[in-house]
């Protein structure tokens, strides 16, 4: 009796201990406000005028209103030595970024020190834009953005959210899938027409890639025409059946090997070391790519986020 | 006396100080692990790797006795020079080699009496049959080329070859290398070993043939290796009978040359697989020696059939043995374009549909 009541004790101790660190965990981890703190540009960088600044902000404010998501773009000197991701997301949460109950929205955070930038989106904006779509909007704003037309990146980004997200909202997800020309399952449609009224031709490059049914044939008909050649030529080659030899390898007296020294010394050694290469660069692939979707991971307030990025 | 010895790094040239006594010592500029004692002997194993001595006892062939030499006739082709032998019983009508007439030239002289002879064991049909068979499933061969050519014309020929005996004793040194390679968070490594690896040993070689005979192309003779010495027997004037023997005209001094090349890659190639355990394996030198050289006087059974198409000779030749049959054949240019461009479409058809498939699932 005594020793189960003491078991029943030491359990519950251990639950409440369990608890408060838990508690205490949360309480380190700061709170997440319910409303957004933060506008929906913050230039910290200091790269836009002041004049593009507004305009840019109130292009954000109708795009965001039109999607029901916060669609926010952050510029930071250095993101005080955290990882661009890590800061990225925190910026959104700790700041209340996102509409609706699961904060929706996509933040596009630039840190200047290192040419970083990183894309996280939040609630239904992971599913809306996929890793194949912010690829897609990375490959139409990252010509910009390398070139320093910060506010013509930004513009771009702020477009190609919208896109997605609406399409989304529409009940299409743009994904890998849904880009070829072909597919009747409507998908990538919207984002194709959408994209030719934006009049965005690098998107379009990216976008629908139709199959160039001439070009490829002509290839075929070379990779045909060499294959063919190597295999008549091999049929030549049958033709050909005098060679000289340069061994005596039939004339070895069987069994007459007979080594009398064998001897491997060990002279000397030397390392080389090649850097292994950093996978996070711009246009690597990302996690869950290659099955569509969105490669998610967690901020420090637990909140999931989806995204990537890398240098411009 | 010196207590230190000046020595380079063999990987980056720099200058190593090493005490007597110690084996293996870091370079103290590209951290090569280096045995310095190892490396001064190996100067001295190269330095000291003695010169290929490959000679042989020239005693090979026998004179002819009275009564053979008189039984022996000669015949020489007006047109290509080419000098047969044949017994009396056994006339000649037309050169083997360019298929002109040849004529009657005298008695045999000046030549040595082989030691050993194969004597023929496949016949003329067995030559024809092989010969219609190497003919087959050829696509790219002109269609009139296989009506063309005087089947009949086929013949046998004993061809005489100097034969080399040797017991060699190699000495090889080898370079040699292993890698490891492993990785950590930041970095691979690749570490790269270097051996000095020695072999040496005997291996025994047995009648490796050199023809005697200018007129056989020597790339057609070595097509048609190798021979069954076990079958071989004493010469005797009446293997002759019904067959035509050429007439040596390459001394056995001159064509050791090329069967010593031949044992010397040979024994090489024979220790070098005794070595293993290396990513690469360089020869660095090799000596080769033979202990009791000996050379001997063959003939050997060749069916030997000359067709010449469209101003090109082409010399076909079976192994009288064992029926190997060899000759490069000409190559109808037409044909070859026909086939290209006939497998093009098939393998085109393929290449588009793998491109098709990469465009849509990848």
């Amino acid at each position: 009796m005594k020793r189960l009541q003491k078991q029943t004790l030491t359990l519950l101790l251990s639950v409440m201990l369990l608890l408060s660190l838990c508690a205490g965990a949360f309480a380190a981890a700061g709170e997440i406000p319910a409303d957004r703190q933060k506008p929906l540009l913050v230039d910290d960088a200091d790269l836009l005028s002041d004049s593009e600044e507004t305009a840019l902000l109130a292009l954000l404010e109708q795009k965001s209103e039109t999607v029901q998501a916060d669609i926010a773009v952050v510029t930071v000197e250095d993101t005080d030595g955290a990882d661009v991701a890590d800061y990225a997301m925190d910026y959104y949460d700790y700041n209340g970024y996102g509409q609706g109950d699961d904060n929706d929205g996509v933040l596009l955070l630039i840190s200047m020190a290192e040419r970083d930038y990183w894309i996280t989106t939040t609630g239904f904006c992971i599913e809306a834009i996929t890793d194949y779509g912010r690829e897609t909007i990375e490959g139409d704003f990252l010509p910009a953005l390398s070139a320093g037309s910060y506010a013509d990146a930004f513009r771009t980004f702020a477009a190609g959210c919208e896109t997605l997200i609406q399409s989304a909202r529409e009940g299409n997800v743009y994904d890998y899938y849904s880009s070829d020309s072909d597919s009747d399952n409507g998908y990538g449609g919207y984002y194709n027409d959408a994209y030719e009224y934006f009049g965005s031709d690098a998107f379009s490059g990216t976008v629908s890639r139709p199959f160039n049914a001439g070009a490829s044939l002509v290839i075929a008909l070379v990779i045909g025409f060499v294959l063919s050649l190597i295999t008549v030529s091999a049929m030549k080659g049958k033709l050909k059946t005098v060679h000289r030899r340069y061994e005596a390898s039939n004339y070895v007296v069987p069994g007459s090997l007979a080594l009398q020294q064998s001897e491997d010394r060990f002279l000397y050694s030397n390392v080389t070391q090649t850097p292994i290469p950093r996978h996070d660069d711009n246009h690597s692939s990302h996690g869950g790519f290659s099955g569509g979707g969105s490669s998610v991971s967690f901020g420090s307030s637990g909140v999931s986020h989806g995204g990537g990025g890398g240098k411009f | 006396m010196a207590t230190t010895l000046d020595y380079k790094c063999p990987h980056c040239g720099g200058k190593l100080e090493f005490q007597p006594g110690t084996e293996q010592m870091q370079c103290p500029y590209c951290d090569s692990v280096v045995d310095v004692a190892a490396l001064q002997n190996l100067d001295e194993v190269l330095k000291n790797t003695p010169a290929d001595e490959m000679h042989y006892h020239e005693d090979a062939g026998a004179e002819w006795s009275q009564d053979e030499q008189a039984a022996m006739q000669v015949y020489v082709c007006k047109s290509c020079g080419g000098e047969i032998i044949s017994d009396e019983n056994t006339a000649a009508t037309s050169c083997p080699f360019c298929g002109n007439p040849v004529v009657l030239s005298g008695r045999l002289s000046g030549v040595l009496k082989p030691d050993y002879v194969i004597p023929f064991q496949l016949d003329k049909k067995a030559a024809k049959d092989a010969l219609k068979k190497h003919l087959e499933g050829k696509r790219l061969l002109p269609k009139v080329f296989k009506s063309e050519h005087h089947i009949d014309e086929i013949k046998g020929i004993y061809v005489p070859f100097w034969l080399f005996d040797a017991s060699a004793q190699a000495d090889l040194n080898f370079k040699g290398t292993r890698t490891r390679m492993w990785s950590d968070s930041k970095f691979n490594y690749t570490e790269t070993s270097h051996f000095a690896i020695h072999r040496s040993g005997s291996l025994g070689f047995q009648n490796v043939p050199v023809d005697g005979s200018q007129k056989m192309a020597d790339d057609l003779m070595e097509s048609i290796e190798p021979f069954d010495f076990s079958k071989a027997v004493d010469f005797q004037t009446a293997y002759l009978s019904g067959f035509f023997a050429d007439k040596y005209d390459v001394g056995a001094e001159e064509s050791k040359a090329h069967a010593n090349a031949r044992i010397k890659q040979s024994a090489e190639s024979a220790f070098r697989d005794t070595v293993d355990g290396y990513n690469t394996l360089t020869l660095e030198n090799s000596s080769v020696r033979f202990q009791n050289g000996k050379a001997k006087y063959a003939l050997y059974p060749v069916w030997l059939l000359n067709t010449t198409w469209r101003g090109k000779q082409y010399t076909f030749a079976m192994n009288g043995q064992t029926g190997k049959f060899v000759g490069d054949l000409p190559v109808d240019n037409g044909r070859f374009w026909k086939y290209v461009l006939a497998f093009t479409p098939a393998y085109g058809a393929v290449a588009f549909g793998i491109l098709w498939l990469l465009h849509h699932f990848f």
